[in-house]
């Protein structure tokens, strides 16, 4: 809600699912995105397994996956990364750490 | 010999319980200046609250450890709280599904940095999903409750630690 509120004021288009599965069954429907920010701690499909989902379909290989999660140890972003994740941003963040993920990823500037 | 340890093991339970506290007291201090731009006072440990209250609680887990992480608030601290997470104008609608989200938000962040600072000495924890609740809850005789009333702007919160007995 808090990311939904940020990106829309900074101009992007912004969906929103409930869990892992819900966010795949929204790529199915209305196509890969730019980006899709996903919580490490989320009922039924969790963040870690929905990036490991994303990553083993070559469809979504282009589509950017920032975790955006209260799991701050090392290991933890070791996984997320190793797992194909592209950027990772430990809660609570400010939004200026947000823009500069984003143009890290490319998608601000 | 058997009571040396014995009174080692009771400073050593108090030691862990105090680390609790205050690591639960930093992370509402850092959760309110990142996130919500407030500056916060912890005023320390005080009595459970009572009466109805929103009440947000993030279970975290271990081998050792069984515990939830609460944040309490009175409806208008509820709100002062969720409209500055969000960066909401004053005369911006606040719906209750919207409360009820950012504030289990709130309670998330703070259990998050909470069990991020304790995971040295409880090992490897996870954090569970956030239950949100009208009211408060009390607690069984076999639950240890630490509550840290703190000012978060101008919003009073209760932090809870409640712990299992059978917990280290």
């Amino acid at each position: 809600m808090i990311l939904g509120r940020l990106l829309k004021g900074a101009g992007f288009e912004v969906s929103e699912a409930c869990h892992g599965r819900d966010a795949l069954a929204q790529l199915a429907a209305n196509g890969t995105p730019d980006l899709v920010l996903v919580d490490w701690n989320m009922p039924e499909m969790n963040g870690l397994e929905f990036v490991q989902a994303v990553r083993a379909d070559a469809a979504y290989g282009a589509m950017k996956v920032m975790m955006v999660t209260t799991e701050s140890e090392a290991a933890r972003v070791e996984i997320a990364m190793a797992a194909g994740a592209n950027e990772y941003v430990m809660k609570p963040f400010t939004p200026d750490v947000l823009k500069v993920k984003l143009t890290t990823l490319g998608l601000a500037s | 010999m058997s009571v040396a340890y014995q009174a080692a093991e009771i400073v050593a339970l108090a030691a862990d319980r105090q680390s609790w506290v205050k690591a639960a007291g930093d992370a509402l201090r850092a959760v309110a200046d990142t996130a919500m731009g407030f500056a916060t006072t912890v005023h320390g440990v005080v009595a459970a609250p009572t009466g109805t209250a929103l009440a947000a609680y993030i279970p975290i887990v271990s081998p050792d450890e069984s515990l939830q992480i609460g944040i309490v608030a009175d409806d208008a601290s509820a709100r002062i709280l969720v409209r500055a997470l969000l960066q909401m104008t004053p005369t911006e609608e606040l719906t209750d599904a919207v409360i009820v989200d950012a504030f289990g938000e709130v309670a998330n962040m703070v259990a998050g940095m909470t069990k991020a600072a304790m995971s040295a000495w409880t090992g490897l924890v996870a954090l569970g999903l956030p239950m949100v609740i009208h009211g408060w809850v009390a607690p069984s005789d076999g639950v240890v409750l630490d509550c840290l009333s703190a000012r978060v702007g101008d919003a009073t919160v209760t932090v809870v630690i409640a712990r299992s007995r059978r917990s280290r």
